[in-house]
């Protein structure tokens, strides 16, 4: 089984977890670390750490490329480790984890965080509703 | 009839449905039956956005939806259909739609209602309509997320 680790600055990790949670009930495979105000890079990789030295297999979302969080797990992966790791994380590629698992299909989690992204407005304004009476 | 999931849902089409439920079911064409939705443009918009990329809609009124579904207007799509509450379904029966099972999913609260699980809440009237469907064969189910166990409905609904 794989795992989804998410990491942020401050409790963005922790709170989309419980909202992915709210949409699709209990995740046990899906963790979040939290980079709190008081810490550096040392402390939030000794959590990394902590968590993931029991894990086979996981993917890792960060909140922002360039972050103190994606920096550190950056670090490790060209200092060599074996990690995925995909920055701009957000909840439709924590719904992406969760239905790719589900279903048994390889996730694309840049696709599904892309197709996600609308301006709302137009895509009411190129709205043909020609079929919803069918 | 290709009717691959019926569920219970008093967002319609939400999270739990559009994200969840449809790929779980891989279904092709979501329809919606609701009298009301279907003659409001705003709502029959709102479905329409919530409603997944490649994915296909229908918001029907009971006795449209009942004459597509009994001339097979759906046989070669994978048909997921949501209703806010049984009445619906229990109208569709008797004009005649088969369901072997209707799974109830949200069911929200009002000053009317009571409470059965913490997502579902009835009415007396929804408690007569999940009777009726009862006792017309058609298996009621309760199961939030793919992930959860499907409880028995009607044992629920009679212990609570």
């Amino acid at each position: 089984m794989t795992e989804l680790v998410l990491i942020s600055h401050g409790s963005f990790s922790v709170e989309l977890l419980k909202s992915a949670e709210m949409i699709m009930g209990p995740q046990d495979n899906i963790h979040a670390i939290p980079l709190l105000p008081s810490e550096g890079q040392e402390d939030f990789l000794a959590k990394f750490d902590a968590l993931v030295k029991d894990f086979d297999d996981y993917v890792v979302f960060a909140d922002l490329l360039g972050g103190t969080p994606a920096n550190t797990i950056s670090k490790q992966i060209m200092l060599g480790r074996d990690i995925q790791l995909y920055t701009g994380m957000n909840l439709p590629m924590v719904i992406e984890f969760v239905n790719s698992s589900l279903v048994g299909t390889d996730p694309d989690y840049i696709t599904a965080a892309q197709n996600a992204i609308v301006n709302v407005n137009d895509v009411l304004a190129a709205d043909d509703d020609d079929e919803d009476d069918e | 009839m290709s009717i691959i999931g019926v569920r219970i849902d008093g967002r319609l089409i939400h999270g739990q449905v559009a994200n969840l439920w449809t790929t779980k079911l891989n279904a092709s064409r979501i329809m919606v039956v609701d009298d009301d939705v279907a003659k409001n443009d705003i709502e029959k918009s709102g479905l329409k956005l919530a409603t997944p990329a490649g994915v296909k809609l229908s918001v029907l009124p009971v006795e449209k939806a009942a004459a597509n579904l009994l001339a097979g207007k759906y046989d070669t799509q994978r048909l997921f259909i949501v209703a806010k509450r049984p009445q619906p379904y229990l109208e569709l029966v008797k004009l005649g739609v088969k369901f072997e099972t209707i799974n109830v999913g949200n069911m929200s609260q009002s000053d009317v209602t009571r409470s059965i699980t913490h997502s579902i809440n009835v009415t007396d009237d929804d408690v007569k309509a999940f009777e009726e469907l009862d006792a017309a064969g058609v298996k009621l189910t309760a199961q939030m997320v793919p992930s959860d166990t499907a409880s028995d409905f009607m044992n629920l609904l009679r212990k609570g």
